[in-house]
């Protein structure tokens, strides 16, 4: 059934996204560790914001750094143009 | 004192010798600051996501090292001197990172496994 926004029988329910970090403490954010750093940008190398990734304030602001970390040892792009 | 982590970039086409140089000349300036080097990691050359002086290629450098803040800054100004020292990152780690944790283990966990055995036997 196709979801329409005003009728209130095809309410559809989305999956509440949780913060990957906050459930594995171990997981580590580290600039080294782009393979995992790759999940959290865009394929033009923009960083995504918490609302599609689910990341908490505190993890978010902790991978913007380490991103940017990695950028700069150009592990990750800056920008990736066509 | 701190622990720092650095990491650099080097000119991939350096020959060997002059790298040896590099390093030994880092090390002396680590030594001379009243730093200590805990880790030396040699990465390899890698491929770097974007040009960086024309070259698309890197040789990564991954270093731990303890010393006085006052290191950091001497240290910066080596590497910034250095045209063959591409690109660096240093960063003070936690307070509660500890110096065993980052030493390079004596590979204690490591039980020789089948393989390797049999490659002794092969020699």
């Amino acid at each position: 059934m196709q979801n329409r926004p005003g009728n209130p029988r095809t309410r559809t329910y989305y999956k509440r996204k949780t913060c990957r970090f906050c459930e594995d403490k171990n997981l580590k954010i580290d600039y080294k560790n782009t393979g995992m750093l790759r999940d959290f940008i865009t394929e033009r190398g923009k960083i995504l914001p918490r609302r599609i990734t689910g990341t908490c304030s505190r993890h978010q602001r902790k991978l913007t750094v380490e991103i940017k970390r990695a950028r700069i040892m150009a592990l990750l792009p800056f920008t990736v143009h066509d | 004192m701190d622990l720092y982590e650095i990491m650099f970039i080097q000119n991939p086409d350096l020959g060997e010798e002059d790298q040896e140089k590099l390093l030994t000349r880092f090390k002396a300036a680590v030594s001379k600051n009243g730093g200590e080097i805990i880790k030396l990691e040699d990465q390899g050359i890698k491929t770097l996501a974007f040009k960086i002086q024309k070259r698309s290629r890197g040789r990564y450098f991954l270093i731990y090292l303890e010393g006085p803040g006052s290191m950091v800054s001497e240290l910066e100004r080596f590497m910034r001197i250095d045209e063959n020292i591409v690109r660096f990152v240093i960063i003070k780690l936690d307070s509660h990172i500890t110096k065993e944790e980052l030493m390079p283990k004596a590979a204690p966990e490591e039980q020789p496994t089948a393989e390797d055995k049999a490659e002794e036997v092969g020699e």
